[in-house]
């Protein structure tokens, strides 16, 4: 029983940086219904410019997680001028969109190897005045990995009140359902998809730092996330928030599980064979509402 | 110099280019979207590579097997993914590729694993890449005129549309699929019997990605658009070798000017034909006069 | 109309395109051919000193990609020996003053590139002998190749069938390793753990989707079987795995007393770091991914303890802290064992065409195959074994790593491997 509440724990903190990567996503294909796979190369950035900044900051986690947040968000934004507002405003092929996206994750990938190829890199001990995991009624937590729940749990809550309740959040969601006439209305369209870039950098930077702390620095690092975040958020439902975020806890969790039961080296076999029977009875995804994808 | 590039070309440019028009088929004709194309170039080369070494089969033998196996595969996958929208084939052909290299890695003992097959019998020669290249391209022109290629691109426009119109969709689609596997697997053949030597590194989802920027650079709707891209993409890593890891950039930058400023892709939806080379042709002679013409009408002014 | 435009552009492009290439090769290659051509044909007749020309060292590494990382570093390493060499004002090879160029191509880890970039080298570039990655699978694909071309293919790569073939009972004629193989490496460790420390009950963590870890992994193993030595679990990882605790849970609970993890750096830190949280404190040993910077990337002093692991260079020498120094100046990062091997290879092969007195890649490598007595950074008596084309008499140093701190052991050779 205990072993088994340990691998639960394992996996949901396996699935937070699922989530908080996996949100991101979701948050743009909400608006322009494309996958962005230039999310990682973001994050990988990001997450190099975070290491970075612990020099200059220390061990300071707060900072250098805001620090990556806005590096990501700033980069973001020059990923949203480059690589896709020409295609957006001329054509708006959402196929198109997602070349280009798979392209400048390959170019931002490469960039961080030619910059900081050769070594591999690590953020600094964070948790040096605390212990390393805390035991509680007998099971082991990582303290990184419960500053993490915590920091996503805010990431999100806050990207849940700036959607519920700011300006920019209503017309995001506007956008979400409806862009043509989100800009009939008088909106700025591309001041709201810009501003929505930023949010998901922002995450991306905060996915980075998490990703980075857990392990090693490499270019490639963003690679298998993703990799995972595009399953997350096809399994939660394209564009759901809160679907992206179950799908994340649940395959954190699966993932830990299947790797008890038949191994690490057959797991993706698993996840493959649950993902195709999971869409084959919810071909919706898990929030199953979203239905308007006609391109 | 030259012959180096032409074997470079022929070995390399021309089998990805196989292993490409499969999503070219998927895509081209019908819409859907594989991200895990190369996972069926896999399941070919280890095929093949099995049939040979271990049983000694000769290319008229590992040929048609790899694209059976292929085949096979397709259909299974197929089943469940031509119900689903475009986004979840993604997902399911790219859940599928990387289940497909976990298992070549844990049944170490038959396929080498991460150690990979080495000692491949060498079948392919450059005459016979160039002839299965030609065979493929004029099998998928000739299908893509017929009535069944007119139904896929009717799917691809409009699938509501076109199953009111009579056309079975779900049908046409796991022809479509399978025959794109097939494909993919044939190129995974001609692979390792290039190679002589066969990993489960090398046909991940990149490698699958690189095939969909192939495709749409050189226009989603021109079969000989995505072959000239196929090959010009793979030449100009070629071309940019010596400047090291700087070459990814390159190609990258490349990409994203010509997706961005020609989102068609290179041809358009125009085929590199008959018609297309004599019209080029009769613009290229009519060259001189327009700008005799330019000049002097110019000059009246 | 506007549809033929594009068509043009794109003929057009196409066409500038080799044209670029045509032009801009011959110029880069034709140069430093000419007096190296010169210099060779007219050896006999001319023995004045002052003739100068340019030795070309190709060398195929992983620069984008999964391991760009330890390519990257490898290829610093052999541009700083070229730059120390020719700031010395080159080398002397029969009456000719040589200054050493170097083509580094990238091969992606793709077999089929490593394959282009040899058959470039030599047709396009006239490189005098390659160098080559620590990626077996390149190693394996080229064997053919290389004879072929009859170049000499001096390679980091861990995998013994690289140079004597399929049943390890031929030898590749031009396929050379420059570093202990993966299967020494494996045995050299576990070795130390079950006859030095007295482990008994080994447990296996295997990164079964890298070929060096697996390599290695299955000479420990067949190592335990030979020795008749308990192994308790065998567990298996990938590499881009973030939670190892529940096989490191599975390797604890079956009663290992010590634990073999053959992992590349990343895994390999983050099991070390999870095998500390779930208080599984017995020795530990793997490859040379333990080398520093290793245990600064843990992430606290007490995860990177009760370490031990074969090093076949110590990183208190002089040469090492020289070449570390030089490292940080030129590239602004440290150097590893990595660029200590890419630093090794230019050595090893200038001394090969010293020793052949010539750059003619038939001549190279045939001094490649008895060269003896190099001084390099790792070992200052580089022997070649003629035999197997690896290292004579490995020097393999044992090293530790208690709280963060690395320290020297012993030398260490066991009697399997006598």
């Amino acid at each position: 029983m205990g072993y088994y509440l340990q691998l639960l724990v394992n996996g949901i903190s396996m699935g937070a940086v699922y989530a908080i990567i996996a949100v991101g996503w979701a948050l743009i294909f909400s608006i322009l219904k494309f996958s962005n796979f230039a999310h990682g190369g973001t994050m990988v950035v990001a997450a190099y410019g975070g290491m970075l900044c612990t020099r200059i900051f220390g061990g300071n986690l707060w900072l250098t997680l805001i620090s990556a947040a806005l590096i990501g968000g700033v980069l973001n934004i020059a990923v949203e001028l480059v690589s896709f507002r020409r295609i957006r405003v001329k054509t708006n092929q959402l196929l198109l969109l997602f070349v280009s996206a798979i392209t400048m994750g390959l170019l931002l990938q490469n960039l961080v190897a030619i910059r900081f190829g050769g070594i591999f890199y690590s953020y600094p001990d964070f948790f040096a005045n605390t212990n390393r995991y805390i035991t509680i009624l007998g099971l082991s937590v990582d303290t990184a990995d419960l500053y993490m729940l915590l920091v996503a749990s805010i990431c999100i809550l806050a990207l849940i009140l700036i959607l519920k309740k700011t300006r920019l959040g209503v017309a995001v969601r506007a956008l979400s359902m409806d862009s043509r006439a989100t800009s009939l209305m008088g909106m700025n369209v591309n001041l709201i998809v810009l501003s929505t870039f930023f949010l998901a950098g922002a995450l991306a930077g905060v996915a980075g730092v998490f990703v980075g702390t857990r392990t090693v620095l490499s270019p490639t690092l963003g690679s298998t996330y993703t990799v995972k975040a595009f399953m997350v958020a096809v399994i939660g439902g394209l564009g759901s928030l809160n679907g992206a975020l179950y799908a994340a806890l649940m395959l954190g969790i699966l993932e830990t599980f299947l790797t008890s039961w038949i191994g690490s080296a057959l797991q993706p076999v698993g996840s493959f064979v649950f993902m195709m029977i999971f869409l084959l009875l919810f071909p919706n995804g898990l929030a199953g509402n979203f239905t308007s994808d006609k391109a | 110099m030259a012959s180096y590039y032409l074997t470079y070309m022929i070995n390399n440019a021309f089998i990805i280019v196989i292993g490409m028009l499969g999503v070219y088929v998927i895509t081209g004709l019908t819409g859907m979207f594989s991200m895990g194309q190369a996972a069926f170039m896999a399941v070919g080369g280890y095929t093949a590579a099995m049939l040979a070494k271990y049983l000694g089969a000769p290319i008229f033998i590992t040929l048609p097997a790899s694209m059976i196996v292929g085949a096979i595969l397709g259909f299974l996958i197929g089943i469940p993914v031509i119900r689903l929208r475009r986004d979840y084939v993604a997902v399911v052909t790219l859940g599928f590729s990387q289940a497909l290299v976990a298992l070549l890695n844990n049944s170490a003992s038959i396929t080498g694993g991460a150690l990979g097959l080495n000692g491949i019998p060498r079948y392919t020669n450059k005459t016979m890449i160039v002839i299965i290249l030609v065979l493929v391209t004029a099998g998928i022109w000739q299908l893509k005129k017929s009535r069944f290629g007119r139904e896929c691109v009717a799917i691809k426009v409009d699938e509501l549309a076109a199953s009111s119109m009579g056309i079975d969709v779900a049908r046409t689609k796991l022809i479509v699929f399978i025959l794109a596997c097939a494909i993919s697997a044939l190129a995974g053949c001609l692979y390792v019997h290039t190679t002589s030597y066969l990993d489960s590194a090398s046909f991940g989802w990149d490698q699958s990605s690189m095939w969909i920027i192939m495709v749409y650079f050189g226009g989603v709707s021109s079969l000989t658009g995505s072959i000239f891209s196929g090959v010009v993409l793979t030449m100009i890593q070629e071309i940019f070798r010596f400047s090291a890891e700087w070459r990814t950039v390159i190609y990258c930058v490349i990409v994203l000017v010509i997706i961005n400023f020609r989102p068609q892709g290179l041809f358009g939806e125009t085929e590199l034909d008959g018609k297309t080379i004599r019209k080029l042709g009769r613009q290229v002679i009519s060259l001189p006069r327009k700008c005799k013409n330019l000049i002097s009408g110019k000059g009246e002014k | 109309m506007k549809k033929v435009i594009a068509m043009l552009l794109a003929v057009t492009l196409c066409v500038s395109l080799t044209a670029c290439s045509a032009k801009e090769e011959p110029a880069k290659t034709e140069t430093p051919a000419a007096p190296e051509e010169s210099s060779t044909g007219e050896e006999p007749a001319q023995s004045a000193s002052g003739k100068t020309g340019v030795l070309k060292i190709g060398a195929i590494h992983d620069l984008t990609g999964n391991g760009s990382v330890l390519g990257i570093a490898s290829v610093n390493g052999s541009e700083l020996a070229v730059k120390d060499i020719n700031e010395a004002g080159g080398v002397v090879i029969g009456d000719t003053t040589y200054t050493l160029e170097l083509i580094p191509y990238d091969c992606k880890s793709d077999p089929n590139e490593g394959i282009s970039s040899l058959q470039r080298l030599v047709q396009v570039d006239d490189v005098s002998l390659v160098l080559g990655p620590s990626l077996s699978n390149v190693g394996l694909a080229s064997v053919d190749t290389t004879n072929e071309l009859k170049v000499a293919f001096l390679g980091q790569f861990g995998d013994p069938r690289c140079m004597q073939g399929e049943n390890l009972d031929s030898l590749n004629p031009y396929m050379f390793l420059m570093q202990p193989s993966a299967a020494q490496s494996g045995i050299f460790s576990i070795s130390y753990l079950v006859e030095k420390l007295g482990c008994k009950k080994v447990g296996f963590l295997i990164a079964q989707d890298h070929a060096y870890c697996a390599t290695q992994a299955n000479a420990a193993l067949q190592y335990c079987e030979d020795n008749n030595v308990e192994v308790v679990a065998v567990e298996y990882n990938n590499q881009a795995d973030l939670d190892m605790k529940t096989q490191l849970t599975n390797i604890q609970n079956a009663g290992a007393d010590c634990l073999f993890n053959a992992n590349p750096t990343q895994p390999l830190t983050v099991s070390t770091n999870q095998k500390s949280q779930l208080g599984f404190d017995v020795p530990q040993t793997g490859s040379l991914d333990y080398s520093s910077p290793f245990a600064s990337l843990c992430a606290d002093a007490a995860s990177a303890s009760n370490i031990y692991f074969m090093s076949n260079c110590s990183y208190d020498t002089e040469e090492f802290k020289e070449l570390d120094a030089k490292c940080q100046a030129e590239f602004g990062q440290e150097a590893t064992i990595k660029t200590a091997l890419g630093y090794d290879q230019v050595l090893i092969a200038v001394a090969a065409a010293q020793a052949a007195g010539s750059v003619e890649r038939e001549a190279i490598r045939d001094a490649l195959e008895t060269i003896s007595g190099v001084d390099t950074i790792i070992t200052d008596n580089f022997n070649m074994d003629p035999e197997t084309h690896m290292p004579l008499g490995v020097e393999i140093f044992m090293m530790g790593i208690e709280n963060g701190e690395y320290k020297g052991l012993e030398a260490w050779c066991p009697d399997y491997l006598k």
